[in-house]
């Protein structure tokens, strides 16, 4: 299998886990200040499911006072959607939107887990999040894409796992963050996660722009 | 989605440009780790809690099924709460500071507590803050600055006794300079009380035996007393025994009278006589029937003379000779509102029959609490049956499983707080009390350096900049509410360590996750009373987000404070554990018990004792009784005191030297502000409040609030129809709850239960709408006496209204708002 997108779904995927998975630090911004930075944002701009985000952070980075001022700004909306609660919280774990009462590390966070076990891999070092986390879902997508690439069998076809996994309540995470501000980093990445789960599932029907 | 694309890139060229896939792994890692990863946990395992023991199903690595231990007699339906405690969304995450705090220091915007964001940190830094502020608080304002009284249930373990960890980390690293307390909410007027009357705390001794009031007592009464509903929890891990007693009792088909504004679930459970006295008035029908005995010579006054003092002081009292006011039935009727003939047939019963009067807490958790204790053992002095089997009185069979057997069993020590004992300290006398009564936290935040008086003893409230809370829930178990909050905002800071995002840790300004005990090992008993086992209460699951025990906390902290070797003695969880396990084994040999190795026992999970026949007969007071010479009370004089000497020296005005009847602040049929009592019991369905944010919630909340019953002629009168949602109200406090319209409460009286979670629409507003239903908003807060400074936390009026307005939506239940 071939990947022809603009940005190889792999990498999409992963650029996106990372930011729900834990906020950016400053080093990271700082990265993305550097001559490499701005080149891997300008890739993404190109990609239709990545340009708003990629965006955002080119003219975040770019506009910031200082990047810590930034980085505040990002963990801000981060804590104040995935570890608090309230009408500006979205929680990125699947249980919570697929069991009963909210309640957190369910089957999906059990399925998460023997899935890895399946695949050998490990949830992220430092990471202390259950596995059913979108960012762990993500970067789970994407190795699966990886290992279809390169002919490796897998547990489950990628396509297959997101649809069956995530779609189930990705778009209902979505809808919280379609709440927040226009311009919180937050659904921004959300309407990118959305969008790149959709047009990795049912690519036919994201609407899209011919490059 | 706004999509910026130019048609005049490819992808060839945009790969290229990007040096191809290599730059973009510096920017899109691949984030999981390669490798077999570890086998999650799977299989069931054996633990415990405050609502019994229990089998734990773990599906990968996930606690997915509880089952109640196989030989628990009869296991509660709240075990299905405490699996769900672990993945509730109230959970605490990450240590998260709040945002004024953070960025501004101690004492910035304590305004704002409650409402304000918090900001996600690292472990080192919240600790770092932590310490820093531990440091800071005890050189800047000495030992006075620092209140560790940190009260609550917490969880049961031997080990992670949280407030015990918490002051011993005080202890080693702080030298003991920090303010403690004294006593309990639970039973905090009859725990100062009864050791002056009985010589012992007698709220929290074992009862006569369960077969003994089975077999021999005739007519068995419980005065405000619901064992059926408060034995479901333990303050250990509950043994449940109680029930099967309770079942044999009732085959007999003998007497049994339950005296309380509501029609319990003892009184359901027994189809028992119910008496449906005014609430706060059960003093007054006490020395009605004890008027009655006098005045019909139905005493027995060789018992009086022979195992009490005083009766001779009490009786001009009792007759008006030395008030002029004689507590004949005909007066106790007026203020009880139990008919003056009602109350001579309870004299005659009582005394015709083998009579045990028991009591539950709720009597003396009142304004003049002292006085309801001490009067029933004084009526049960009269009654003359004290010391013999299935007579006299307990103060205990709805608390612990009371009564049930005790089993000849080695007994488990626990950490120690590390520390000398903090009262006597050279430097209480200087910067206020080294101890204050319980219940006494908000005064003493208010009335820095004022005087308080606590049985006998005379002390100034210290100067508190600092509080660290862990295990307990202030903004659940402590009265008026909003005075609380004011309260609150004089701390410069506030350190709430717990596994969920309570009331008191949404007004904290560093908060510290700690695991649920289903997230760590510890060892616990089985049975408050009984002994009937020790139990491994292993971990279930790893801990969840970065929780970490509170052993690893307080360990922490210690090391921090540079007394990390003091705290641990080098020994880690499990060592402690498997150290507190073979010390309780080296009693075997002289208890005549075989205990298996701990590894055996640890495998096993769980070591159950023999119970000795010689448990079956158990009688409280027996021994004094045969021979109140060789084995007298703890008393000055060695008797049951009607009149004690020691507190009349004291000269309160309010806690005379005999039981009296006292006129509460608040009363139906007295001072009646408003028109209905509020009967703030403890819940059927949770313990104080944790479980509060459970499933179990489903099965009992109204209109997704806290239930307010109500009794259908009160409901009607106000428009108010079952399921509505209600306002209730008084100067104190305003709380939203649903209406349950039911004749099993008195009329004027409405019960909401305590332990509802504090949800207010604009928090941390002093007098803000309470969505959820807390009913401490409304209660008072003033103490029992100066004898006790217990709480009142079942006294207050209030009214009720039919909600119309603008339905707020409960959100306690989740983590508190980003800001």
């Amino acid at each position: 299998m071939t990947d022809t997108h603009m940005i190889p779904r792999v990498v999409a995927y992963r650029w996106l886990a990372q930011f729900f998975l834990c906020p950016p630090d400053l080093a990271k911004l700082e990265s993305y200040n550097s001559v490499e930075g701005r080149q891997f944002l300008t890739s993404l701009q190109y990609d239709p499911v990545l340009a708003s985000p990629a965006s955002w952070l080119k003219d975040a980075v770019a506009n910031a006072d200082t990047l810590a001022h930034l980085q505040a700004r990002i963990s801000s909306a981060f804590t104040g959607a995935f570890d608090m609660g309230g009408p500006r919280a979205a929680l990125p774990y699947a249980s919570v939107y697929l069991s009963d009462n909210g309640l957190l590390f369910q089957k999906p966070a059990r399925d998460m887990i023997a899935l890895l076990q399946e695949m050998e891999m490990q949830l992220p070092e430092g990471v202390s999040e259950p596995a059913d986390h979108l960012g762990v879902q993500l970067q789970v997508a994407a190795e699966l894409l990886e290992r279809e690439e390169q002919g490796e069998p897998v547990p489950i076809p990628a396509v297959a796992f997101l649809d069956q996994q995530v779609l189930t309540w990705l778009p209902a995470f979505h809808q919280r963050c379609a709440t927040l501000a226009e311009d919180n980093p937050i659904r921004i990445f959300a309407d990118a996660a959305q969008a790149l789960v959709q047009d990795t599932v049912h690519p036919a029907e994201l609407c899209r722009e011919p490059v | 989605m706004s999509i910026h694309t130019t048609k005049t890139v490819t992808r060839r060229g945009l790969l290229k440009g990007a040096t191809a896939l290599g730059a973009f792994s510096a920017f899109a890692p691949a984030l999981l780790r390669a490798g077999a990863a570890q086998a999650a946990e799977a299989g069931d395992i054996l633990s415990g809690s405050h609502w019994g023991a229990f089998n734990a199903t773990v599906e990968n690595g996930v606690w997915t099924k509880i089952t109640p231990w196989d030989q628990d007699p009869r296991p509660t339906p709240m075990l299905e709460g405490v699996m769900d405690s672990v993945y509730s969304p109230s959970r605490i995450k990450y240590p998260m500071v709040r945002k004024a705090f953070l960025e501004n220091g101690p004492g910035a915007s304590p305004e704002n507590r409650g409402s304000e964001e918090f900001v996600r940190v690292d472990w080192d830094t919240a600790l770092e803050l932590v310490t820093n502020e531990l440091r800071r608080v005890s050189e800047t304002h000495g030992p006075g600055g620092l209140y560790a009284g940190s009260y609550g249930w917490q969880s049961p373990g031997k080990l992670h006794n949280c407030q015990n960890l918490l002051r011993r980390t005080l202890n080693v690293g702080l030298d003991g300079k920090f303010v403690n307390d004294s006593g309990d909410y639970s039973a905090g007027a009859s725990q100062i009380i009864m050791p002056h009357v009985l010589g012992t705390l007698e709220v929290y001794e074992q009862q006569t035996a369960w077969p003994v009031v089975v077999e021999n007592t005739d007519v068995l009464v419980f005065w405000g007393a619901d064992p059926v509903k408060t034995n479901q929890i333990g303050y250990v891990v509950p043994d449940h025994e109680t029930y099967a007693h309770l079942e044999e009792f009732k085959k007999t088909g003998k007497k049994v009278i339950v005296i309380d504004p509501i029609r319990t679930e003892t009184a359901k459970f027994f189809d028992a006589e119910w008496i449906p006295v005014r609430p706060h008035t059960d003093v007054a029908l006490m020395l009605g029937v004890a008027h009655a005995l006098y005045s019909e010579d139905l005493h027995d006054q060789d018992f009086l003379d022979e195992y009490t003092a005083g009766f001779e002081k009490f009786l001009p009292y009792l007759t008006g000779e030395s008030d002029g006011t004689p507590k004949t039935p005909e007066w106790a009727a007026e203020i009880c509102e139990v008919p003056a003939d009602q109350i001579r047939e309870l004299a005659k019963l009582f005394s015709d029959n083998r009579t045990m009067l028991t009591s539950g807490y709720a009597i003396q958790r009142q304004h003049h609490g002292e006085q309801s204790h001490w009067m029933l053992v004084t009526l049960a002095s009269m009654l003359g049956q004290i010391g013999l089997p299935g007579g006299g009185f307990g103060l205990s069979y709805h608390y612990g499983n009371g009564g049930s057997l005790s089993a000849n069993s080695v007994i488990l020590s626990g950490l120690s707080d590390g520390g000398t004992a903090v009262e006597g300290m050279a430097w209480a006398t200087e910067t206020g009390a080294a101890s204050i009564p319980v219940c006494r936290i908000v005064e003493m935040l208010e009335n820095p350096g004022g005087e308080f008086d606590f049985n006998g003893t005379r002390a100034t409230y210290p100067e508190v900049k600092m509080v660290y809370w862990v295990g307990g829930n202030p903004f659940s178990h402590h009265q008026d509410r909003n005075r609380m909050v004011k309260a609150w905002q004089k701390l410069e800071t506030v350190i709430v360590q717990d596994f969920q995002w309570t009331a008191t840790a949404r007004f904290a300004d560093i908060v510290l996750p700690a695991t649920t005990s289903y997230e760590r090992n510890d060892i616990e008993h089985i049975g408050d009373y009984s002994l009937k086992a020790i139990l491994g209460m292993k971990k279930i699951v790893d801990p969840v987000f970065e929780s970490r025990t509170d052993f690893d906390i307080f360990t922490d902290i210690a090391t921090r404070l540079g007394a990390g070797e003091a705290f641990t003695e080098g020994k880690d969880e499990m060592a402690w554990i498997k150290g507190f396990y073979e010390d309780a084994a080296k009693q075997g040999p002289a208890k005549g018990v075989e205990v298996p190795k701990f590894d055996d026992f640890w495998d096993a999970g769980v070591v159950v004792f023999e119970v000795p026949e010689s448990a079956s007969q158990f009688v409280r007071y027996a021994d004094y009784r045969d021979d109140p010479l060789l084995e007298p009370l703890g008393t000055p004089t060695g008797k049951i005191e009607i009149f004690s000497r020691n507190i009349e020296k004291m000269g309160y005005d309010d806690c005379g030297p005999h039981p009296t009847w006292m006129e509460p602040i608040e009363r139906l049929g007295g001072n009646e502000p408003y028109p209905l009592h509020i009967d703030s019991g403890h819940p059927n369905n949770r313990l104080h409040s944790q479980l509060c944010g459970t499933k179990i919630r489903e099965g009992y909340a109204v209109a997704g609030r806290e239930p307010c019953v109500i009794n259908t002629a009160d409901a009607e009168a106000r428009g108010i129809a079952d399921g509505d949602v209600v306002r209730v109200f008084n100067d104190r406090g305003q709380v939203l709850a649903g209406a349950v319209v039911s004749d099993d409460i008195r009329p004027s009286v409405i019960r909401m239960y305590e332990g509802g979670w504090y949800d207010p629409v604009n928090a941390g507003e002093p007098g803000s709408l309470d969505a959820y239903g807390d009913v401490n908003c409304l209660t008072v807060p003033i103490s029992t006496s100066k004898l006790a400074q217990a709480n009142c936390g079942h006294t207050g009026l209030a009214d009720v209204e039919k909600f119309t307005g603008d339905l707020p939506a409960v959100n306690v239940f989740e983590a508190p708002a980003g800001g």
